[in-house]
């Protein structure tokens, strides 16, 4: 392995949001929540929401588990907020499949703020589902799911 | 009761007009038997008991002994369990660093680890942890080799700011 994939995956933008996640509380009031779990690795999270029917007002998730799983949650609470639902849906698949799809992204570094810090998750096949539990989640929460398992 | 599938060895006759079946267990047991597993079995135990099984608990005991002096000497880190007569395998955690993380950059380093629940959840709970890293030896392993994980682990540190 190239010690440069692992300062690919642990950027300090990640260790940033790992130590101190961001709008880590319970949201209260909100619309909808979900909860993340996966079971083979213990990560668990839940992600609130309060939105409009057409703009996400607030996000927060509270998250047991890695330095990835945590900072995912935390950069996807200040990115979608006060977004268009529709916007929302869209960076959900998209994210999703920078991290999963067959071909290398490209990345647009200022279209993406700090979600970009996790592309290099893509060369951990074993830690994309990390990244990808709490848009997951948050999926969830946004079409009335309750939880939802990476497995 | 019938055969779930067929193959070689479980047949006894075979005309247009049926087929009957070897008695169990054979009937059960279609197929070539698993003859080089078996063979590579005995070159196995033939291997463990050229070195014999005190010389091998007799080493693995002493690299139980030696990395758990080590590990007990880096700090933010802790052994989890003490039992008086384990095997050579030692879990521990670190302060604010997830066992997967542990274990993502040990594997960068060519060491390979378990982490997470180990299958036992409810004692995880039990003790408020997330779970657990979980290093073995084995009687191939060498004193060299706790070298390197130690190095691994101040990586981990260090990649973690620590």
């Amino acid at each position: 392995m190239d010690p440069h994939e692992l300062s690919d995956l642990y950027q300090e933008i990640i260790l940033s949001h790992n130590r101190r996640p961001r709008n880590a509380e319970i949201l209260d009031p909100c619309t909808g929540q979900a909860v993340g779990f996966n079971p083979l690795c213990g990560d668990e999270l839940t992600v609130y929401l309060r939105r409009s029917d057409v703009q996400i007002e607030a996000v927060t998730c509270d998250c047991q588990g890695c330095a990835i799983s945590r900072a995912s949650g935390s950069i996807m609470t200040t990115l979608v907020a006060g977004k268009p639902v529709a916007e929302v849906e869209q960076l959900i698949t998209e994210f999703t499949t920078m991290l999963t799809g067959d071909e290398e992204p490209v990345i647009d570094l200022l279209g993406y703020g700090e979600l970009a810090a996790l592309a290099g998750v893509r060369k951990f096949p074993a830690r994309v589902k990390c990244a990808t539990l709490a848009w997951h989640a948050l999926d969830s929460a946004l079409h009335g799911r309750a939880d939802v398992t990476t497995e | 009761m019938r055969p779930y599938h067929g193959g070689g060895d479980m047949i006894e006759q075979v005309s247009f007009e049926g087929t009957t079946f070897r008695a169990p267990p054979e009937r059960f047991e279609a197929g070539t038997p698993n003859i080089s597993g078996a063979i590579g079995m005995a070159a196995a135990i033939d291997y463990l008991d050229g070195i014999g099984r005190e010389a091998l608990e007799r080493q693995e005991n002493d690299l139980y002994a030696a990395a758990k002096a080590a590990l007990g000497q880096i700090a933010g880190l802790r052994i989890v369990g003490e039992a008086p007569d384990a095997v050579a395998a030692i879990s521990f955690v670190i302060d604010g660093i997830h066992p997967h993380d542990i274990g993502t950059v040990l594997d960068t380093v060519g060491i390979a680890v378990r982490t997470g629940h180990h299958c036992a959840q409810p004692l995880m709970e039990r003790l408020g942890i997330a779970g657990t890293t979980r290093a073995s030896f084995a009687f191939y392993n060498t004193e060299e080799d706790i070298a390197r994980l130690v190095d691994g682990i101040h990586q981990v540190r260090s990649v973690f700011g620590l």
